[in-house]
């Protein structure tokens, strides 16, 4: 009878040592996401694809939320944020895999765009040297060539900057001097033509 | 009966304390997950709505409010629970919610009055990048500060490209930078204008004679307006014809020297007519070029030095055909289309009177 005692007694000690005290803050999985979403950012996920990144960030917010709280409960198991934060590595490893397909696309289109500007320019270049004799020496003309000089400066400075700043700048700067470039084109096709009609 | 007793009284105390701690604990305050999340939706809100741009001071003090409210509950819930006390997590929670709320519509009217002052900015530099390639391009002198007006049009290019991807920041730092130097360009570029139309009372006077002229003495007059690249034909005082015209790439100012390629101005009038071949161009109306003023100008620079004095002052100044490039591209004449030249030819005679002035508008219509 003593012994029969003695075990409830052991099994209310028990039961609420499982139910209070023994579940254990998911500590290591804590630490997992925020290194996962240390490396997305370090992978400058924040510039790249800011949406994903925040979306990132809210949901360890969502975690440590919810780890506070359950800390707070009587009662407490820790298995559905352990699931949320393995849930933040996996989401930040794909931001990190997003971030770096995104750098790869910026970095192609800006040689793409520099690639183009070229083109345009000796394009540019010849349809200069095809204007009629007489427009060589007008301010119009001389204009332009001052113009395709500048693009020609502002192409090999984009080319310099790649790498040494974000690479949505210098895609913006690149895109911008092809503009100018394709502007140019436009414009010396329309006078070509206007003179070759008369 | 002993036994059960004894039991019973050593459980009491156990079960009293237990029942002490759950009672204690439900009736404690409990954390504000309530304030916390309303804190936390507020905050990625206000980043959806790009406070962390727009309303920068504002969302930071909401995610300091926000880390410091996390700091404290995370330090509360080290504590043994009956000393626990969560009123600065909660007084935080709800600062954070209420200045992230005052970030979002702070970003949304920063960014809707941002937006409309860079479309407005962009809107006026487009126009006065436009104005000077109408006005100032054709400017011979522009040259020495086309370069750095280049570098302003592609300042200008970003950010309108800014602007299309609402990146506003950073189009409005591009338009004031490309504002600072299309300003400077156009100042210089206006200044030369200006300096160009200190004549303008003569050019009145003269195209006003010529109409006189041409009133008086029922006949034709041409007049030339150079920065409008026009040419009149008037008859007995009224406008007949109207004609474009192209001129010499250094049209502006008076002409100097021979191969200066500016066309001269003054009073002229025709002293031959060109076909079937005598001119270079599709029919051609000589005029008396150099006449006795620029005669006596040239020996009056040339006095002060400023023409060389083995430099020649040069002829064969002629409206004539083969014009209509819409560029400036002649040596110095006056180039109409060859249907234009038709019609002018047709109706001007030797002795008709050509007056060439630089503007017949005032600079001050012209600018605005």
């Amino acid at each position: 009878m003593k012994n029969k005692f003695l075990l409830s007694l052991s099994a209310l000690a028990i039961a609420l040592f499982v139910f209070s005290g023994c579940a254990k803050v998911p500590q290591a999985e804590i630490d997992n996401a925020n290194v996962a979403i240390e490396a997305a950012k370090t992978a400058q996920a924040d510039v790249y694809v800011p949406e994903a990144f925040a979306a990132l960030q809210d949901s360890m917010n969502v975690a440590v939320t919810s780890i506070e709280a359950k800390k707070s409960k009587l009662f407490k198991s820790y298995k559905n944020e352990k699931a949320q934060l393995i849930n933040v590595v996996a989401i930040s490893e794909d931001v990190k895999a997003k971030t770096e397909a995104r750098i790869n696309e910026l970095k192609a289109e800006i040689q793409q765009t520099l690639t183009d500007i070229t083109t345009i320019v000796e394009e540019n270049k010849t349809l200069i040297t095809q204007a009629p004799k007489g427009k060589g020496g007008s301010t119009v003309l001389m204009a332009i060539k001052a113009e395709i000089a500048t693009i020609e400066t502002s192409a090999a400075e984009v080319q310099a900057a790649v790498g040494t700043e974000s690479f949505i700048a210098t895609l913006d700067k690149a895109k911008a001097v092809k503009e100018q470039a394709s502007n140019i084109n436009n414009e010396l096709k329309a006078v070509i033509e206007k003179y070759t009609k008369k | 009966m002993k036994r059960p007793f004894k039991k019973i009284l050593i459980l009491s105390p156990f079960l009293i304390l237990f029942i002490i701690v759950l009672i204690l604990f439900i009736t404690k305050d409990k954390p504000p997950i309530a304030e916390i999340k309303d804190a936390q939706q507020s905050i990625s809100q206000a980043k959806n709505a790009h406070a962390d741009k727009y309303a920068k001071k504002l969302f930071k003090n909401a995610s300091t409010s926000y880390d410091i409210a996390i700091k404290f509950w995370k330090e509360e819930n080290e504590r043994f629970f009956l000393f626990r006390d969560f009123d600065l997590v909660k007084e935080q929670s709800i600062k954070a919610a209420k200045l992230a709320k005052a970030a979002t519509a702070e970003a949304q009217s920063n960014t809707k009055n941002l937006n409309r002052e860079v479309k407005r900015e962009i809107d006026a530099l487009k126009e006065k990048i436009d104005y000077f390639e109408k006005h100032f391009d054709q400017i011979p002198q522009v040259d020495a500060f086309r370069k750095q007006h280049n570098k302003g049009k592609l300042l200008f290019a970003e950010a309108r490209l800014a602007f299309e991807k609402s990146d506003l920041n950073l189009a409005k730092l591009k338009i004031d930078q490309s504002k600072k130097i299309i300003n400077s360009t156009y100042f210089q570029a206006e200044n030369i204008l200006k300096n160009y139309f200190k004549n303008f009372s003569e050019w009145q006077r003269w195209s006003k004679n010529a109409i006189s002229f041409s009133k008086e003495n029922n006949t034709y007059s041409i007049v030339v307006d150079k920065f409008a690249r026009k040419c009149f034909l008037y008859y007995a005082g009224n406008l007949k014809e109207t004609f474009d015209i192209d001129l010499g790439s250094n049209w502006m100012g008076e002409k100097n020297q021979q191969g200066d390629k500016s066309t001269p101005e003054g009073n002229y009038k025709i002293i031959d007519k060109k076909e079937n071949g005598r001119s270079r161009y599709h029919k051609a109306l000589l005029i008396n070029y150099p006449n006795e003023d620029d005669l006596r100008r040239f020996a009056e620079n040339k006095r002060k030095g400023l023409v060389s004095s083995n430099r020649r002052l040069g002829n064969l100044i002629e409206i004539h055909g083969d014009g209509g490039k819409g560029a400036d591209w002649t040596e110095g004449c006056v180039a109409l289309s060859n249907r234009d030249i038709d019609r002018l030819y047709s109706k001007c005679s030797v002795g008709t009177r050509v007056t060439i002035v630089g503007s017949l508008r005032p600079l001050s219509e012209i600018i605005n």
